[in-house]
């Protein structure tokens, strides 16, 4: 893991009419950790990753991208940077196979013609690199995978792109325990590959299993970053519930 | 545990191992055991059709017949093959019949010439249509793109005066003389030097309205100056007049998010009046133009025949072997060769007894080919294009769509264009077939076998699934359900009757496969 942060956040804040859904929260994420954002429902995850994703601009604060002052005003400019977010709902359709999924609004064509072969070769070959391994063939149509092969294929498609950042939002909430396995073997993975990876997730024990570091959020406000290692899972808990993270011990240092 | 996690890391790998014919046959079989048949229960209908009728009535499998049926299943086939990329989206379009109609009608007065009174009237409403239509085109341009914002008197200028003044340019020129083909080229230079000029921050939609609107403005111009006009002003007019319909149709679907269904019943009433009004008093125009009754009565010579087989055989053959190449060359899975040669084996032959067939009697009838080649046309844009993809990706996932950057309103009005224009087509083959329009042109079965042919043929009602060629197979029923009860001398109840029943059992059947499917885990 390297210290210095890919993606930094300084007291960004995020205002939807009366409703304060941000206040002045710090976050950061570094290339080849997997950062988990946790809070309960309403607590700002959302918010925060549109934000990210140039969904919803942040109202104010500062965004740093590899050192460089950014601007992520429209799901473009994020994309530009190499940040990809993997929906809840995945986003695939059905009725197209693997290939055409991967490559949907980013087709290969010769002569205005779809090039079928290299986009099916480049296909074969993320998916073997991530070691996406139960998928029988890349020309399945998706409505005839399951639900992790599903997720296994929205991450591929999000990391095919020369992706620096992946948001994986709830990319367990639907899965058995198998399958669940299976994501979160590829959530480590990608950070083993190099990537950063923001997980959102309220399954702290999956968190638990993948992340490096876990940030916190309560209510708008961040209450803190803290280290996967030097926590258990009530700290945790705790820190959702209640946001006193200063009697959590092992809490990581403040982001300035 | 340890077999287990070696076994699935070799899934993926072994779909790129090369197969052996036996596999890539037993591979279609246990394909067609869990559900996923294609077409055979078509072609397993269409011989049950040819022994019910051949035994009754000895003269359904003449080669005198088998040509008629190829005629006249034509139009229906050609507007079947819009309406399954509208399907595809998961929309209907309802209009398809009298918008085929009006194709017809414009085409066959513009051939005509001379006008009779009231018909200048409906061409008086077409055109203000039009011009309302386009400049509010502008202003949705401006809603959309504020990049605009600051051209907006400048395109309105050049956008509309430009065009009405070529327009009446070409009109007062035109009450001199007819038009001719350097006037139409002047025309699309014209267009195009517009759009060339607005080609920055100016979207599609916006350079199609400007080159429709020119074109109807000539299509006003010519028929009022009731100078008649040579086949390649005539088809081509009446041809964007179609697709500026559907451009119409589509453009009021996605702006104010209206089901389709809506939309095209409107669409379906209001060109059966645009068809009545042009006719006017006349009831019946006799088509006499020659080239365009070729259209559906031009047969190939016997010899022509055989060529254009081998030539597409051939093709077939070549693509199928470069395909094979490539995917080898890429260490991709490839067809086997030996199923090539049995594939090209059996295209050869089924193609050589057609046109065997054919020739016994008048020939291969050219819209035959014309059908065949469409067929490829619109089924290359349909899977081998970007376009296609985002047809079918709109029609499985709209949402999904959106999101991975494809303008699904812009998707929406092209295939609304594609509908409308190939029912513009279907409804010149038909009049070339009757060699004349009335007030009921459009009208009658023609939609709802349209609808059903490509719905019969496996096209999905829901969106995301179907094939182009199903139009054809499902023309081929209908078409051939309809001439054997004819040569049996049903009577009209009877026949609809029956053709319902020939749908539902094509319905039932795809239903039941679907449900095989889902069982075994394919779809």
């Amino acid at each position: 893991m390297s210290t210095k942060p890919l993606l930094e956040l300084r007291a960004v804040t995020k205002r939807f009419g009366a409703v304060q859904a941000l206040t002045e929260v710090d976050f950061e994420v570094c290339s080849g950790e997997v950062m988990a954002l946790v809070g309960d429902n309403g607590a700002g995850k959302s918010t925060l990753i549109k934000g990210i994703a140039g969904i919803y601009p942040f109202d104010g604060g500062e965004i740093l991208f590899e050192d460089q002052a950014v601007t992520l005003d429209s799901p473009a400019a994020s994309a530009a940077l190499g940040i990809e977010v993997v929906y809840q709902d995945l986003a695939l359709a059905d009725n197209l196979d693997v290939v055409a999924n991967m490559f949907l609004g980013r087709e290969q064509t010769s002569m205005g013609a779809l090039s079928e072969l290299e986009m099916e070769r480049r296909c074969i070959e993320t998916l073997t690199s991530l070691s996406v391994s139960t998928l029988r063939s890349v020309r399945l149509p998706v409505a005839s995978l399951s639900g992790g092969q599903r997720q296994a294929i929205a991450v591929a498609k999000a990391v095919m792109w020369n992706s620096k950042l992946v948001i994986l939002d709830e990319p367990t909430a639907a899965l058995g325990v198998a399958q669940t396995r299976q994501v979160l073997d590829l959530v480590r993975r990608l950070a083993d590959k190099g990537l950063a990876v923001i997980l959102i997730s309220h399954n702290l024990h999956d968190i638990f299993e993948v992340s490096d570091r876990i940030t916190v959020l309560r209510l708008g406000h961040g209450v803190g970053v803290m280290e996967r290692r030097k926590v258990n899972q009530q700290e945790v808990v705790h820190a959702i519930t209640a946001g006193k993270m200063q009697k959590v011990p092992g809490m990581a240092e403040e982001v300035q | 545990m340890s077999a287990q996690a070696k076994e699935p890391e070799n899934a993926l790998l072994k779909s790129t191992r090369q197969q052996s014919v036996g596999d890539y046959i037993q591979g279609y079989l246990q394909r067609v055991r869990s559900g996923d048949i294609g077409s055979l229960p078509i072609i397993f209908g269409m011989i049950v059709i040819a022994v019910i009728f051949q035994t009754a009535n000895e003269n359904f499998l003449t080669p005198r017949n088998l040509v008629n049926l190829i005629v006249q299943m034509a139009a229906i086939t050609t507007i079947g093959y819009g309406i399954v990329y509208v399907l595809l989206l998961g929309e209907i379009d309802l209009s398809v019949g009298f918008v085929s109609g009006t194709a017809a009608v414009s085409m066959t007065l513009a051939l005509r010439g001379p006008l009779v009174n009231e018909m200048a009237v409906g061409i008086g409403i077409f055109f203000a249509l039009a011009v309302t239509y386009f400049i509010w085109h502008l202003l949705l341009v401006k809603v959309h793109n504020p990049a605009l914002d600051f051209h907006i008197p400048l395109v309105a200028v050049l956008g509309v005066f430009i065009p009405v003044l070529i327009g009446l340019g070409v009109y007062i020129n035109s009450t001199v003389r007819p038009i001719t083909l350097p006037d139409v080229i002047l025309l699309v230079i014209a267009a195009g030097v517009v759009g060339v000029v607005f080609r920055k921050g100016i979207t599609l939609r916006l350079l199609a309205a400007m080159i429709i609107f020119l074109i109807i403005t000539v299509l006003v111009a010519a028929v009022l100056t009731g100078a008649a006009q040579p086949w390649y002003i005539a088809v081509p007019v009446a041809l964007v007049a179609a697709a500026g319909i559907g451009l119409l149709h589509g453009t009021i679907i996605t702006y104010f998010g209206l089901p389709s269904f809506v939309v095209t019943l409107a669409g379906l009433l209001a060109w059966q009046g645009v068809v009545l009004i042009f006719i006017g008093g006349a009831g019946t125009v006799i088509l006499q133009d020659s080239t365009v009754l070729g259209v559906a009565r031009a047969f190939l010579p016997a010899e022509v025949g055989w060529l254009v087989m081998l030539v597409f055989v051939a093709a077939f053959a070549a693509n199928e072997f470069r395909q094979m190449q490539q995917r080898k060359s890429r260490g991709l899975a490839a067809k086997p060769i030996g199923i090539l040669v049995l594939q090209t084996l059996l295209l050869g032959s089924l193609a050589a007894v057609a046109v065997w067939i054919c020739n016994q009697d008048r020939g291969v009838p050219a819209i035959g080919v014309g059908l065949i080649l469409m067929m490829i046309g619109l089924s290359f844009l349909a899977t081998r294009t970007r376009f296609g993809r985002y047809v079918f990706a709109v029609g499985g996932n709209a949402e999904a769509a959106r999101r991975a950057g494809i303008s699904v309103q812009q998707i929406r009005v092209r295939v609304f264009m594609i509908s409308s224009f190939m029912a513009g087509v279907g409804g010149i083959i038909l009049a070339a077939r009757l060699s004349s329009v009335d007030t009921n042109a459009g009208g009658g079965q023609i939609l709802l076998n349209s609808i059903a042919a490509a719905v019969i043929g496996g096209t999905s009602l829901f969106g995301g699934s179907g094939k182009v060629s199903s139009a054809m197979l499902g023309a081929v029923i209908i078409a051939g359900v309809d001439n054997g009860m004819g040569l049996l001398g049903l009577s009209a109840g009877v026949k609809f009757i029956i053709t319902a029943l020939v749908l539902l059992a094509a319905v039932v059947v795809d239903a039941l496969a679907r449900r095989s499917q889902k069982q075994s885990g394919i779809r």
